[in-house]
C-alpha cells in the first residue's frame, strides 16, 4: 500500500476522543440535588432490558463511527495498490476568444481548475500541456514538473477561434498514445470545438456560464473609386437576449472616420453597407459601444488592412506631356507621376508601374514589375502583331479582368490597331474581329500588358472607361501590402461570438482529473457518507430532541410564570 | 449571601401596602385602629377622671352641660418581618436561591425602611441560629444588609423550632417568608400554621430554581439531599421527565392550596427572573407593594 498524502492518516488521532467520549458518555454519575421531595416521583432504575438493549447499540455505533473515521483517513491519505502505476495527462487548454468572456474570464477559471487538478495528481504522474487559439502550440511535453506547466498555463491569453481545437486534440492523441494509461483532458467553455476520433479518452473540463454578448463578425474594406470612396462592409452579431440601439465606430488608422447607430435584435445578425471617403491610412478599425452586459470584449472590434492604399509611382513615356493617359494618372490621388520623352535620360529610379506611349529609345527601361505598353513595337516587348489593321470591331473582352472592371469596350471607334498573336503563354484580354486587340504576358521578369492602339487616337478617352481603366492599372500595379500587415487582421468568426457553452460535447467523457483523489475513490466517497450519517443518527438526532425538549420545558416555565400569583 | 445595593435605590418610589392598618407602637404615617393623639379627628366620648383636660371640648361643655373629651385617630408605623430560609437547599439555582431571597428581603426592607416602617430579620432553617436585625429606618438598613452578607446557606435545623423562638418576640403587620419549601409535609404544613398564626395577612415568597423547575438529570444514576442525606436512585428518559413535571405540578398545587387556605398570600418566584421584575411584577400585582404616589408603575 502506499499513501499520496500520508500525513492524513495522523486523523487516525481522532479516534481516541470518540472513544473516550463514547465511554464518558455512558459512565452515570450521582448528583447532589437540594432535595429528593420531587425526585421520589421518578425513583427506581431503569429497565434492564432497555439498559442491556443500549450497551451494544452504542457498541455499533462507536464502530460505525470508527470505520468511517477509518475510511476518511484513507480516503484522505489516498491509499492505493503499489501496483497502480502512475498516469500520463495531456492537458488541452482552449484559449480561444471566447475563453476571454466573463469576469473572471473563462481562461482563468480553467487555468484554476488545472491548479486544483494539479495538486491532486500522484506522485509519478505526468503532465503535457497543448494550447489552442489563434495557434496550437504544445508548450510542454510529458513532464512531472507541475509548477512549469502551471506558469505555461497562466502565461496563455484568450484570442484567435476555436477551429484549431481538433488539430491541437490530434496532437494531444498522437502524445497520449504513448503515454502511461494516458487521458486527454480538454479544458475548454466548447465554443467552437470540435472533437475529432482519438484514441486515448478525452476528458472535458466545461467552464463558463451561458451569457449575453454582441460582436462584430465580419468586417471589409474595399475601394468604391479611385478617388478614396470606400465601401465598408460590417456583420454585427448579436446574442444580447434583447433589442438594442449600439453605437458602430469607424476608424482608419487611429481616426474616426464616422460614428453609425444601428439597432441590433436580440438574437441574429446586423449587415452594414457603408460607403465612406476614407483618408489614406492602412488599417481600418470597426467598434461598437455601448453594449450592456458584454461578455466579451475581444469581439467589440474588428480590424482589417486596406489593400491597395498604398501609393504608385508611374513612369509614363510620351511624345506629349498633354497627353490623355499623363492627364488620368495625374488626377489620381495615389500616383507620384513622371512624364518623360522618348529620349530623356533616366536615373536610377525605380517604378511600379512603367506605361508607354510610345518606345523609349534613350537606354534600357527602368526596373518596374509592371509593363503597359500602347501600341510600341510588338517585337521589343515579345509580343507579335499580324499586321496592322484598319477600323477593327471590338466583339470581346475580359470584363472579369480587374484591368477592365467598370470598362465598357462595346462600340469602340477604332480607326486603327495592330492585330496581335498571343503565343502560348500569353492571353488576350481584347478580341476584335480582325485579331487580338491586347494580351497580358511577362516580359524580362515583369508583367506585360501590351495593347495595340493609342487611346487617344480611340474614342476611349472621351469615355468613363478610360479613367477606371487607368485607375484599373494603378490598382494593379499598387504595391501588395507588407507582409507585416498581416497579423494586423483581426475579425473573430461568428462561432466565437455565440459565447453560450454546449450543453456536451460529443466524443468526450466527463472528467475525473479536477475532482482530485477523493472522487477517484468511490469507496472512500462511501465511508465518508457513512461517517456522516452515523454522526447525524448518534449524536446529532439525539441532541436535537433534548434541544426540543429544553424549548418546551421553556415554554411551560414561562406560561406558568404568566398566571398571577 | 450576595446582595447588589447599588439596585436597592432603584425601589425607592415604592412603599407596602398595608390593607389592615398599622399597628406598630411607632408612630408613623399609616392609619391605625387606635384612638388617641393625633391630627385626625375621629369621635366624642365621654370624659372619665383622669383624662387630660386639654382634650376636654369645652364649646360642648358650655353648650350641654355634658364634659367630652375628643378622639383622634392615630398614626403608627407598619411592623414588617423578614424571614429567610438559609437552609442547604438554598445554596442551589443558578443564581443561588439564598442570593435571590437576600435580594428581595434587601428590596423589601428598603421600601419599608424609607417610609420608616420598622423591619425585623430572621435567617432560620440552617446551622446559624439567633440571626436576627432590626431596624426603624433608614439608618437600620445597612445592619440588615450586613447579617444578609454575612449568613451563608447551609445546613439542615428545625425551621419550626426556629421560627418559634423567633416570632415569640413580638407581634408584625406583616410577615414575609422567603423559602423554597422543600421539606417534609407535615415539616411545611407546621410552619405555614405558624406563619398564619403569627400575622394577621402573611406572605409566603416561594423560591424556586432550576433544580426543581427542570433538573437536568441526563446521566444521573443517584441523587443525594443535600440536607437529608437521603440517597435515591432515579430513572432516565421521557417517561421520567415527564413523571417528575407531574410530580412537580402537583407539589406546588398542594403548597398553593394550602397557604390559600391558611390565609396566606402565595407568591412563586423564580430565580431565573429578575428582582426588579419579580418586584414591580408579581409583587406589584399581589398589592403587596404600590407607588408611593398613587401613580401606575
Amino acid at each position: 500500500m502506499t499513501a499520496a498524502q500520508p500525513w492524513a492518516l495522523a486523523a487516525l488521532a481522532l479516534a481516541i476522543p470518540i472513544v473516550v467520549a463514547y465511554l464518558h458518555r455512558r459512565r452515570r454519575i450521582t448528583k447532589r440535588v437540594p432535595s429528593v421531595l420531587i425526585l421520589r416521583a421518578i425513583a427506581g432504575q431503569s429497565k434492564p432490558t432497555r439498559r442491556a438493549w443500549s450497551k451494544p447499540r452504542h457498541l455499533v455505533s462507536l464502530a460505525m463511527v470508527l470505520l468511517a473515521l477509518v475510511g476518511l483517513s484513507a480516503a484522505l491519505a489516498d491509499l492505493r495498490d503499489e501496483d497502480d502505476t502512475p498516469r500520463d495527462f495531456v492537458l488541452v487548454l482552449d484559449t480561444s476568444a471566447s475563453m476571454g468572456a466573463g469576469s473572471p474570464s473563462r481562461l482563468s477559471e480553467a487555468v484554476d481548475e488545472l491548479a486544483d487538478a494539479l495538486t491532486g495528481l500522484r506522485p509519478g504522474d505526468r503532465v503535457a500541456l497543448v494550447t489552442t487559439g489563434a495557434q496550437t502550440l504544445v508548450r510542454v511535453g510529458l513532464t512531472e514538473d507541475r509548477e512549469r506547466v502551471l506558469a505555461l498555463a497562466r502565461e496563455a491569453t484568450a484570442s484567435g477561434t476555436g477551429v484549431g481545437s481538433a488539430g491541437a486534440l490530434r496532437v494531444a492523441d498522437a502524445i497520449c498514445r504513448g503515454a502511461n494509461r494516458g487521458a486527454i483532458v480538454l479544458f475548454s467553455d466548447g465554443v467552437g470545438v470540435d472533437i475529432p476520433t482519438t484514441q486515448c479518452p478525452v476528458e472535458h473540463v466545461a467552464v463558463g456560464r451561458a451569457g449575453p454578448n454582441a460582436g462584430i463578425t465580419a468586417l471589409s474594406v474595399r475601394e468604391a473609386d479611385a478617388l478614396g470612396l470606400a465601401e465598408i462592409y460590417t456583420v454585427v452579431t448579436s446574442e444580447l437576449g434583447r433589442a438594442q440601439e449600439l453605437q458602430l465606430t469607424l476608424k482608419v488608422d487611429d481616426d474616426i472616420v464616422d460614428v453609425l447607430s444601428i439597432d441590433v435584435p436580440a438574437r441574429g445578425d446586423v449587415e452594414k453597407l457603408q460607403r465612406v471617403p476614407l483618408p489614406p491610412g492602412e488599417r481600418v478599425t470597426a467598434q461598437i459601444d455601448h453594449v450592456d452586459d458584454d461578455q466579451l470584449a475581444a469581439d467589440d472590434s474588428a480590424t482589417v488592412v486596406r489593400h491597395g492604399g498604398a501609393r504608385v509611382s508611374v513612369l509614363l513615356v510620351a511624345e506629349t506631356r498633354l497627353s490623355f493617359a499623363a492627364e488620368a494618372l495625374r488626377l489620381h490621388p495615389r500616383v507620384d507621376l513622371r512624364v518623360v520623352g522618348p529620349h530623356d535620360a533616366l536615373g536610377n529610379d525605380e517604378f511600379d508601374l512603367v506605361v508607354l506611349e510610345t518606345d523609349y529609345l534613350a537606354g534600357p527601361l527602368p526596373p518596374a514589375p509592371k509593363l503597359v505598353a500602347f501600341a510600341v513595337p510588338p517585337s521589343r516587348l515579345g509580343v507579335a502583331a499580324r499586321a496592322q489593321v484598319e477600323t477593327p470591331e471590338v466583339i470581346r473582352w475580359s470584363f472579369d479582368h480587374p484591368l477592365f472592371r467598370f470598362v465598357d469596350l462595346q462600340g469602340l471607334e477604332l480607326p486603327r490597331a495592330l492585330a496581335l498573336v498571343p503565343a502560348t503563354d500569353q492571353t488576350s484580354l481584347v478580341d476584335s474581329d480582325q485579331g487580338s486587340l491586347a494580351v497580358t504576358s511577362t516580359w524580362e521578369g515583369r508583367e506585360l500588358v501590351y495593347v495595340g492602339f493609342l487611346p487617344h487616337e480611340s474614342d476611349l478617352v472621351l469615355r468613363v472607361g478610360f479613367v477606371n481603366f487607368v485607375a484599373n492599372l494603378v490598382e494593379w500595379a499598387a504595391p501588395s501590402a507588407p507582409a507585416s500587415s498581416a497579423g494586423a487582421e483581426n475579425v473573430l468568426s461568428k462561432t466565437e461570438t455565440h459565447i453560450d457553452p454546449p450543453s456536451g460535447l460529443e466524443r468526450t467523457v466527463k472528467s475525473t482529473f479536477a475532482d482530485g483523489p477523493l472522487a477517484r475513490s468511490p469507496l472512500w466517497t462511501l465511508l465518508l457518507v457513512a461517517a456522516l450519517g452515523a454522526l447525524v443518527l448518534e449524536w446529532l438526532l439525539p441532541a436535537f430532541v433534548a434541544a426540543v425538549v429544553q424549548l418546551r420545558g421553556l415554554w411551560a416555565r414561562r406560561r406558568r410564570r404568566g398566571e398571577p400569583a | 449571601m450576595k446582595i447588589d445595593r447599588q439596585a436597592l435605590g432603584r425601589f425607592a418610589a415604592l412603599r407596602l401596602r398595608a390593607p389592615g392598618g398599622a399597628t406598630s407602637l411607632q408612630q408613623g404615617d399609616r392609619r391605625s385602629p387606635f384612638r388617641g393623639r393625633g391630627l385626625e379627628f375621629a369621635d366624642y366620648r365621654e370624659y372619665d377622671p383622669g383624662d387630660d383636660l386639654r382634650l376636654v371640648d369645652w364649646n360642648v361643655y358650655f353648650r350641654l352641660g355634658t364634659a367630652l373629651v375628643r378622639q383622634f385617630n392615630e398614626e403608627r408605623s407598619l411592623s414588617i418581618r423578614l424571614c429567610i430560609d438559609t437552609s442547604a437547599s438554598m445554596g442551589f439555582g443558578e443564581p443561588r436561591k439564598a442570593d435571590h431571597a437576600a435580594q428581595l428581603a434587601a428590596t423589601i426592607a428598603m421600601i419599608a425602611l424609607s417610609h420608616r416602617d420598622p423591619v425585623v430579620l430572621t435567617c432560620y432553617g440552617g446551622d446559624n441560629k439567633g440571626l436576627r436585625a432590626r431596624a426603624v429606618n433608614l439608618d437600620g438598613l445597612p445592619e440588615l444588609l450586613h447579617l444578609l452578607e454575612r449568613v451563608e446557606p447551609g445546613g439542615h435545623g428545625d425551621a419550626h423550632a426556629q421560627l418559634v423562638a423567633q416570632l415569640g418576640q413580638g407581634r408584625s403587620d406583616r410577615l414575609v417568608l422567603l423559602s423554597d419549601l422543600l421539606c417534609e409535609e407535615a415539616e411545611r404544613d407546621s410552619l405555614l400554621r405558624l406563619c398564619a398564626a403569627s400575622c394577621p395577612r402573611p406572605i409566603v415568597l416561594h423560591v424556586l430554581g432550576s433544580d426543581e423547575l427542570a433538573p437536568d438529570l441526563d446521566g444521573v444514576e443517584r441523587v443525594v439531599d443535600s440536607e437529608t442525606g437521603e440517597e435515591l436512585l432515579v430513572r432516565e428518559g421521557r417517561d421520567a421527565t415527564k413523571a417528575y413535571q407531574a410530580a412537580l405540578e402537583a407539589w406546588l398545587a398542594s403548597v398553593e392550596t394550602r397557604c390559600r387556605a391558611l390565609g396566606i398570600q402565595y407568591v412563586r418566584v423564580d430565580v431565573g427572573n429578575t428582582v426588579k421584575s419579580v418586584v414591580e411584577g408579581a409583587l406589584h400585582r399581589g398589592q403587596i407593594v404600590e407607588h408611593a404616589t398613587g401613580g401606575a408603575q
